[in-house]
């Protein structure tokens, strides 16, 4: 699929308020899911989201574009999804080690990063028992509701 | 209910550790801590007996996580513009409270700003920024910071479903210069800008009134709390810098104050840009 197409997509469902879109064919999967009205839809119990940091008129989506036959695509591995909209800090202050590193064991108590969503912070817990693989993004980067933070196994 | 305990790493940490048996509505104080932190994990001085720490307890809000910072932020404001009705005080995106003249708003009408102004500690000085050798802001000159505001959610166990969230509120209150100087930013106290001592027992009973107070506003009319918190925000209408955590700078004119909380910065080139996170200093 083309970046064009994408961005079509995009401004459809920007149009449209959609904010989520997903399709499959032979050769791909695409799931795009972006902020409705600017504000992420958060999931019952969680009672704050927001948009990340953007030029005010866009809504950033998140594009996971990859073949479905690609054992290590995002459909395919387990990951650590933010439960919110904000922004990913990996360590409680800039001079702290990280929460979590690659090969770090987490159990679904672990807190595996901070969140900071209308200047409040919040420990993000794993939810999920395994090993940290792989970040997948960096510190102080805005998250989307749902954006996979880590890879386990 | 004031729920006051002696000495604690910090009051925070404790209501977090130990959420379900505080009451909803409590504010818990403390004499001093051991481990007082502010935003991104920055220390607050927390000498026995001198300052307000504190931490307010709302569980299950029937308003936004976030209104909880807009609801201590007013609240430490009226109870300090009640103890020093002479000082000039705003809120400072995104959570601290500052005294002294507003940078690049100087005679514009602000509360009490013929008496600021004579004031040799804020008068005169220069908005600047000091970073360190990552690009990170180290220091703000231009205004002193007289409270800040660490808001943390609490979650149930192996969840990330919000339950709560503690509010902490740190005012100093009693600090001399020299106690003010060990901070290593512009700060000031109720008694470095006044003369006049503060009991922080008397202040909590206030605060604890005031929190009340704007958590009804806010469970009645959300958007007036956010309105509300809007209209302190002095640095509105200045020209800004707002630098994140990874040294990104962004400059320009504060448009506006999001209801999510995110600052909107009109740049030179016209366009906007929302910020949610970062440190914000006069632009020089």
């Amino acid at each position: 699929m083309k970046i064009d197409e994408i961005r079509t997509i995009v401004q459809l469902m920007s149009k449209h308020e959609l904010t989520e879109f997903k399709i499959e064919a032979e050769e791909m999967r695409l799931c795009i899911k972006r902020a409705g009205n600017g504000v992420a839809a958060a999931p019952v119990g969680q009672m704050m989201a927001q948009p990340m940091a953007a030029p005010v008129s866009q809504a950033a989506p998140q594009v996971a574009d990859a073949p479905a036959d690609e054992p290590t695509s995002a459909v395919d591995r387990i990951t650590i999804d933010s439960p919110i909209v904000g922004t990913f800090y990996a360590a409680p202050s800039p001079e702290a080690e990280s929460l979590v590193k690659i090969g770090t064991q987490v159990s679904p108590d672990t807190v595996v990063c901070i969140i900071e969503a209308m200047k409040v912070m919040n420990e993000i817990k794993a939810e999920k028992s395994g090993v940290i693989k792989e970040f997948l993004i960096d510190n102080a980067q805005p998250v989307e509701f749902g954006q996979p933070l880590f890879v386990i196994e | 209910m004031i729920e006051h305990i002696d000495i604690i790493d910090s009051t925070n940490a404790l209501a977090l550790r130990r959420f379900a048996e505080f009451a909803d509505g409590t504010l818990l104080t403390a004499d001093a801590q051991t481990a007082g932190i502010g935003r991104r994990g920055r220390s607050w001085l927390s000498p026995r007996g001198v300052n307000l720490y504190a931490t307010y307890i709302l569980k299950r809000p029937a308003f936004p996580v976030g209104d909880a910072m807009l609801i201590g932020g007013l609240a430490a404001l009226d109870v300090l513009r009640q103890f020093a009705p002479d000082m000039e005080l705003w809120l400072k995106w995104p959570n601290d409270i500052c005294r002294g003249p507003v940078p690049g708003k100087e005679g514009t009408g602000h509360r009490n700003e013929v008496v600021a102004r004579g004031d040799e500690q804020s008068g005169g000085a220069a908005p600047e920024i000091v970073r360190d050798f990552h690009g990170r802001i180290r220091e703000l000159r231009g205004f002193r910071k007289i409270a800040g505001l660490l808001a943390q959610t609490h979650s149930g166990e192996a969840s990330n479903a919000i339950d709560g969230v503690a509010v902490g509120i740190g005012v100093n209150l009693n600090m001399t210069s020299g106690q003010l100087a060990e901070i290593g930013r512009p700060a000031a106290s109720v008694f470095s800008e006044t003369g006049r001592k503060v009991e922080p027992a008397e202040f909590a009973e206030f605060l604890l009134e005031r929190l009340s107070y704007h958590r009804k506003t806010a469970e009645s009319d959300s958007d007036a709390i956010f309105a509300a918190w809007v209209a302190e925000n002095a640095l509105i209408g200045t020209t800004v810098e707002v630098v994140s955590e990874n040294g990104e700078s962004v400059a320009g004119k504060v448009a506006g104050l999001r209801r999510d909380g995110a600052l909107i910065l009109k740049k030179p080139d016209g366009s906007e840009r929302a910020i949610i996170a970062g440190d914000i200093a006069p632009a020089s």
